[in-house]
């Protein structure tokens, strides 16, 4: 069995005219280990799919579950990552760490020195005693995938993680991600906007379409890894990208929009 | 150290000329003050104005020197009462946000009628609690209270509510429970908004001495002001309230520097 198993997931927002189906019996299938990426226009319900996998809200129809359990509230063993940091601006850069060990109440001076690692890990252990306001954004960042890493989750969840970054900074951090995966072989569900990104970095992509929000196709990114830039000059890549690419201009159309024109 | 923040304003205050760095410092401001203390002066001499309708700010000083002790001892009971009345506001103010904040019942029911009596004007009862109170401390001291309380009801409810929804998401993403949220996310955020209802809340306090002291009393500064009145001793009355306000501006400062001590990320 799948890790990650989300069957016939449905969730509805809004009432009489404002009803939106965010997700149409959504099925998918996460092997524990893997790194799996959403991409699909805006507004098909990527990060609909990561609240409800969360376990923030219930999901209108199907279930969803990881390790065989049914989600019913958040849990221990995912970690998460936002487009924005979401640091504590009163706290400083190793006690943001510290906060998931801090909610399940475990003790913190154990936690300390596996903070410090992952800060290793991220290239910003000299700024443990910082505040998050002293940091760019990019290392904001950073500093939010270590409080996510800092339990050890098995699930990392990441909404666009690097989509307020430059490019170069998000290419950096793309490498970075890529090697924490490989060290510690977690499962990582993806979700973002950039195909190439996707490519890069997952075992495989999933293709969500509009409208209502729905999975349209999936591929298999068979290539070798670890990979570097240079995976760029490689036709398969690139011919993955443009597959995909067109993969997400035709979910744009709506089923729903297809049928009140006719 | 935050570099990058003290960087940016630096570079914006950049002092180019000795001129700039003048109006940039504390001596600019002073000056000012300084040069409209001796146009008062000059102007007192040169006009023969009579003392009664405005007397020189040298005779004001020179008397508050003189009469230090009768000044001490009516500024005494004044900033008593007025930091009495005002800790029971900041104390009892934040209690009712929290409740008000935390449980929907309370909210309904008690927060249409808490912005109700904060739109009366305070001062106005001020009669009516010598009427209930007695002419004694205690009155003196509920129109205190009763004059700073809501602002420190609405401030800190206002701020308890304004936890940034990403903080929010996230906290609830690691499995926060509601108690956990309360102190590590809502206390925190709300604090820049406790000092500020603070400054208002001590600024009305300050008012609400003085007119209690107008109202019934038989010390403090504000009775001085209304006694100073009767014997027509304009330089007494003035000596009185530049004590009064030399008193609450040390008060504003002191809750003005408090806060940036607390709400330490916000500089
Ligand atoms: N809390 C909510 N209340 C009402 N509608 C919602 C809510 N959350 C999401 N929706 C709707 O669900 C749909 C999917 O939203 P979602 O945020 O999941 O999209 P997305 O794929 O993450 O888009 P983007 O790429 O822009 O982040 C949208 O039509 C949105 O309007
Ligand atoms: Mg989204």
């Amino acid at each position: 069995m799948a890790q990650i198993e989300i069957t016939n997931v449905s969730k509805n927002f809004g009432f009489g005219n404002r009803a939106v189906v965010a997700l149409d019996r959504v099925n998918l299938q996460i092997e524990k280990g893997s790194f799996v990426s959403l991409c699909g226009p805006s507004g098909c319900g990527k990060s609909t799919l990561l609240t409800l996998m969360l376990g923030l809200q219930a999901p209108s129809g199907g279930e969803i579950r990881i390790n065989e359990q049914p989600v019913l509230s958040p849990d221990k063993s995912i970690g998460t990552v936002f487009q924005d940091a979401n640091l504590m601006p009163w706290r400083t850069v190793l006690s943001n760490i510290l906060y998931p060990v801090e909610l399940r109440r475990l003790p913190k001076a154990q936690f300390r020195e596996r903070a410090l690692e992952l800060l290793d890990l991220v290239g910003l252990r000299r700024f443990a005693d910082h505040y998050p306001a002293e940091l760019s954004g990019g290392m904001r960042q950073r500093v939010s995938i270590c409080r996510a890493l800092i339990l050890d989750p098995d699930i990392l969840l990441m909404d666009e993680p690097f989509s307020a970054l430059d490019a170069l900074t998000r290419d950096e951090m793309s490498l970075e991600l890529q090697r924490i995966w490989s060290l510690h072989g977690k499962t990582v569900v993806f979700v973002t906007h950039s195909i190439r990104e996707a490519v890069f970095l997952s075992d495989r992509v999933v293709v969500m379409g509009l409208a209502p929000g729905r999975i349209t196709e999936e591929f298999d990114i068979s290539l070798e890894r670890p990979r570097s830039a240079e995976i760029e000059t490689v036709d398969r890549f690139n011919t993955l990208i443009h597959d995909i690419r067109g993969s997400i201009a035709r979910g744009r159309i709506g089923v729903d929009v297809e049928m009140e024109r006719t | 150290m935050s570099q990058r923040a003290s960087a940016e304003v630096g570079d914006l205050a950049a002092p180019s000329s000795l001129w700039d760095r003048f109006v940039g410092s504390w001596a600019w401001p002073t000056t000012v003050f300084v040069l409209l203390l001796v146009g008062w002066e000059a102007y007192v001499r040169l006009s023969g104005i009579l003392p009664v309708i405005l007397p020189a700010p040298s005779a004001v000083l020179s008397y508050m020197w003189v009469q230090r002790e009768l000044l001490l001892e009516n500024a005494w009971p004044t900033v008593l009462h007025c930091l009495l009345g005002f800790v029971l506001a900041v104390v009892g103010g934040i209690a009712i946000a929290v409740l008000i904040t935390q449980f929907t019942t309370i909210r309904r029911g008690f927060y249409p009628l808490v912005v109700g009596i904060a739109l009366i004007p305070k001062i106005s009862v001020a009669p009516l609690f010598t009427l209930w109170f007695g002419a004694g401390t205690v009155a003196r001291v509920s129109l205190v209270f009763f004059i700073a309380f809501f602002p420190m009801v609405v401030s800190p409810a206002s701020g308890l509510m304004s936890v940034d929804a990403g903080l929010l998401r996230m906290a609830r993403a690691f499995g926060a429970s509601r108690s956990q949220i309360f102190w590590s996310l809502r206390v925190p955020s709300a604090m820049p908004y406790v000092f500020d209802g603070m400054k208002v809340a001590m600024s009305l306090a300050v008012i609400g001495i003085i007119v209690a002291e107008f109202v019934t009393a038989d010390r403090g500064l504000g009775y001085l002001v209304i006694f100073a009145t009767g014997l027509l001793d304009t330089t007494m009355m003035l000596a009185a309230i530049i004590l009064l306000s030399i008193i609450g501006l040390g008060l504003y400062f002191a809750i003005e520097t408090a806060g940036r001590i607390v709400v330490y990320w916000r500089s």
